[in-house]
């Protein structure tokens, strides 16, 4: 599974990732998380905010920062 | 050329991204107004200049997108009202909405716009989003 | 206020994306030179966005639909053919190898290329006899 987290840097973009981070752990996946902090990387993806979250390809989270059970949900999903 | 502040500043995008800003982009000099200023709000750090067209196209990155934000900022150039209808077609409002024919004394043609006119729409615009409360 | 001009139907109609990047603003300013070239007409994509009766009915009337997208999203193209028009020319600005960055900074030589590539495209297109999958 691979998990992208887009965003520049700021507070919220850091804790998107922490939140993701968590939510691997708990929902026991194997999952490669990159973190994509260029904007001209992030809106060349087609994204025109962050934070960004996107799971296999799949954009599941856009402008908001989803929380760690939401998350652990979104990836169950994705490794069912 | 214009500076990219939003790259050299290291700012981030989740911060402009609250406040996003839809021109209608429109055929005519008061369509071409309302996509210079968004543009010009988006380099002045007042907010991010969205894609109105994928509100219209349905794509659902940055439809989701739009939901998530604070307040949404609609730029028509005339009274036909296509970027509000565009959005109201999602279920989106704007907190903040200008009808550049309505506000400015600008004939709507199908001609490049003036710059005089943009000026004058950019600060109306810009002056209504600071006295905006969120 | 309604003004004609706009609306009165045009047989080459071209739509670009206008999208908040610098290829959106390639697209817009291609669209414009084009249409001070004579190559078509600029119409209002928002109008088709916001299913807008008069940009509607306009639209039917064109024997060419040109779209102009700036980059692999196509939401220009998405739009029209969501409202139920095939796109006879369709050129993404990325796809002629200009680099979509955050920023408005815009090269000329990418607008001409733009305009080039639509140029030709519509010459070599033959106008289509009916709308496909009109919704």
């Amino acid at each position: 599974m691979k998990i992208e987290v887009l965003g520049t840097g700021c507070a919220k973009c850091k804790r998107l990732e922490e939140n993701v981070k968590k939510a691997v752990k708990e929902a026991g996946v194997q999952a490669e998380i990159v973190k994509i902090d260029d904007i001209d990387k992030i809106i060349g993806k087609g994204i025109m905010m962050t934070p960004a979250l996107i799971i296999d390809g799949e954009e599941k989270a856009i402008g908001r920062v989803p929380g760690v059970d939401e998350i652990v949900k979104m990836l169950k999903g994705a490794s069912a | 050329m214009n500076e990219t502040r939003d790259r050299r500043n290291g700012r981030c995008l989740c911060e402009a991204s609250e406040t996003l800003i839809f021109p209608c982009s429109g055929a005519s000099n008061v369509g071409q107004i309302a996509n210079e200023i968004a543009l010009r709000l988006r380099e002045a750090g007042k907010g991010n200049m969205y894609c109105t067209a994928g509100i219209g196209g349905h794509v659902k990155g940055l439809v989701d997108g739009a939901k998530s934000a604070k307040l949404l900022v609609g730029i028509d150039g005339c009274s036909v009202g296509c970027a509000r209808k565009c959005l109201e077609g999602e279920g989106l409002h704007p907190g903040v909405y200008l009808v550049i024919s309505d506000e400015l004394n600008v004939k709507k043609g199908y001609t490049r716009p003036r710059e005089e006119d943009v000026a004058e729409a950019f600060n109306l615009l810009r002056s209504r989003l600071e006295g905006f409360v969120k | 206020m309604k003004n004609n001009d706009v609306c009165e139907p045009a047989e080459i109609l071209i739509f670009p994306c206008s999208g908040g990047t610098n290829v959106g603003k390639i697209a817009n300013e291609a669209a414009m030179d084009l249409t001070a070239l004579h190559k078509g007409r600029m119409h209002c994509l928002a109008g088709i966005e916001g299913h807008v009766d008069s940009i509607i009915e306009s639209t039917k009337m064109a024997k060419k639909l040109v779209v102009i997208d700036g980059c692999h999203v196509q939401c220009a193209k998405k739009t029209l053919e969501h409202a139920g028009f095939g796109v006879d020319v369709h050129v993404v600005v990325t796809g002629l190898g200009i680099k979509k960055i955050y920023d408005f900074m815009m090269d000329l030589d990418d607008v001409n290329r733009v305009v080039d590539s639509v140029s030709r495209q519509i010459r070599g297109n033959n106008p289509r006899k009916e709308m496909i999958g009109m919704g």
